[in-house]
């Protein structure tokens, strides 16, 4: 019984110490490859020239003349010219 | 004021992309291609008013605001429902629905109604090219919807009835009473004269009817009467409002059979304790049992339910009135009085609550 007591615990232990050092281990190994290609990027910015796009809606709501070229005639009875009375 | 022209209506202060509410892009809250010229193109997709989705656009930063403002009467109109509905049964309501949609939904009040552009009901346009309007402008848009009878009253646009003296000598706008938090919440009430005054005169004049007031008849009616049985003056009643739609144009339009001037006392059929007065001034308003019959037959079968001499706060305040001349220019007097034979036959049964049988008695030795 000393035995089969023994043999478990010794089991046992081998089992903890394993699992311990397995976790210490880093799971992967960092890649040559993109080290290599990090180091090769430079370190300064070539300024390029950026336009924001136009907003075509400030163009033509701030132009008047453009409003009057593009407006469309109001419908006549649009807010109920049949309509008789105090409302 | 004049109509806007439709350039005028759509045309951008180059002010207003220095404010916070330019600082973002056009298409952010309207939506539509900025990236064209065309007119058409750019246009597909437009949202008009995004406000229309206040929870969306303003409540992004004015969520409280928002909130609130959606239970207002100014967002769900729920007076008009409320009276509607009064009238009529259940089985009507999608007919009086669609009635309300094409003839009064346009009085619909968005946050963009007051603080960017004129309502719909006076053709719209930007107040002031989109910069936003923290006060709204009285007359762009308080009295552009209610204007033929608040707005005339209170400005003295009523032929040989001066103006409220609020607005003569006191120079107040519309705001000056009826602030903003007045505006953007309703307290759940689904009528304006629902829930607590507010405004309320005795807000600014806090001392009437107090042991200090040193004018009796305030002490002896106050309670009894509205401030504005004896302070208003004659002011608009109208008759028989009627709707349909054109057939020629198929445009919304309505009929009024008639616009009058008068002054009543009749009965306080909203007596509560917040207006636990016996005697208010009462309007004429124009619904009849036919006002909505191109919508349907008999539409507001219950319409006896209630006066259509109504309720009213004439905008028109003068401290000094013919009826409070004296005592017995009130007392005695059954002119100023609604009395059976000033209503209509067919309009009895509907206003017996509001109708004046026995006028108060003249004060004797006056």
């Amino acid at each position: 019984m000393r035995k089969i007591i023994l043999i478990l615990s010794l089991s046992l232990s081998m089992l903890l110490l394993g699992a311990c050092s397995a976790k210490s281990t880093p799971s992967t190994v960092p890649d040559e490859t993109e080290v290599s290609i990090s180091q090769a990027t430079p370190t300064t910015v070539i300024p390029v020239a950026f336009e924001p796009p136009i907003d075509n809606c400030v163009v033509c709501h701030t132009d008047k003349q453009m409003l009057i070229d593009t407006a469309v005639e109001e419908e006549e009875d649009a807010h109920g010219a049949e309509s008789e009375g105090v409302g | 004021m004049a109509p806007l022209e439709p350039w005028e209506k759509v045309m951008v202060n180059s002010g207003f992309f220095e404010t916070v509410h330019g600082q973002t892009s056009c298409s952010a809250c309207h939506a539509g291609d900025s990236s064209s010229i065309d007119k058409e193109i750019a246009h597909t997709g437009l949202i008009n008013a995004p406000d229309a989705d206040a929870q969306r656009t303003c409540g992004n930063c004015h969520n409280e605001i928002v909130v609130s403002n959606a239970n207002s009467l100014h967002t769900t109109q729920a007076g008009y429902f409320q009276t509607m509905y009064s009238r009529s049964l259940p089985e009507n309501h999608a007919a009086l629905d669609e009635m309300f949609g094409n003839h009064c939904q346009s009085c619909h009040t968005t946050c963009g109604d007051c603080h960017i552009a004129q309502p719909d009901s006076v053709g719209g346009g930007l107040l002031n090219g989109h910069e936003y309007v923290k006060t709204p402008p009285m007359t762009r848009t308080c009295t552009a919807c209610h204007g033929s009878r608040v707005g005339n009253e209170y400005m003295g646009k009523n032929e040989g009835i001066p103006g409220d003296v609020h607005f003569r000598q006191g120079r107040m706008n519309c705001v000056a009473c009826h602030d903003g938090a007045s505006m953007h919440d309703s307290d759940g009430n689904n009528h304006r004269y629902e829930g607590a005054q507010g405004p309320s005169c005795e807000s600014c004049h806090d001392q009437v009817g107090k042991t200090s007031d040193t004018i009796v008849q305030h002490q002896i009616h106050q309670g009894n009467l509205s401030c504005q049985v004896c302070h208003s003056v004659t002011y608009t009643s109208c008759d028989s409002c009627h709707v349909a739609i054109s057939e020629t144009t198929g445009n919304p339009f309505f009929k009024t059979a008639a616009t009058y001037m008068t002054f009543f006392i009749g009965r306080n059929t909203r007596q509560s304790s917040d207006r636990p007065y016996e005697f208010v001034p009462v309007r004429h308003i124009p619904v009849d049992p036919e006002s909505y019959a191109y919508y349907g037959d008999n539409l507001l079968p219950n319409f006896n339910l209630l006066p259509n001499w109504a309720y009213a706060t004439p905008h028109n305040i003068q401290r000094n009135t013919p009826q409070n001349e004296s005592c017995n220019a009130c007392h005695g007097n059954a002119e100023i009085f609604l009395t059976a034979d000033k209503v209509k036959p067919e309009e009895l049964e509907a206003n017996r609550n509001v109708i004046v049988d026995t006028v108060p008695g003249l004060i004797p030795e006056q």
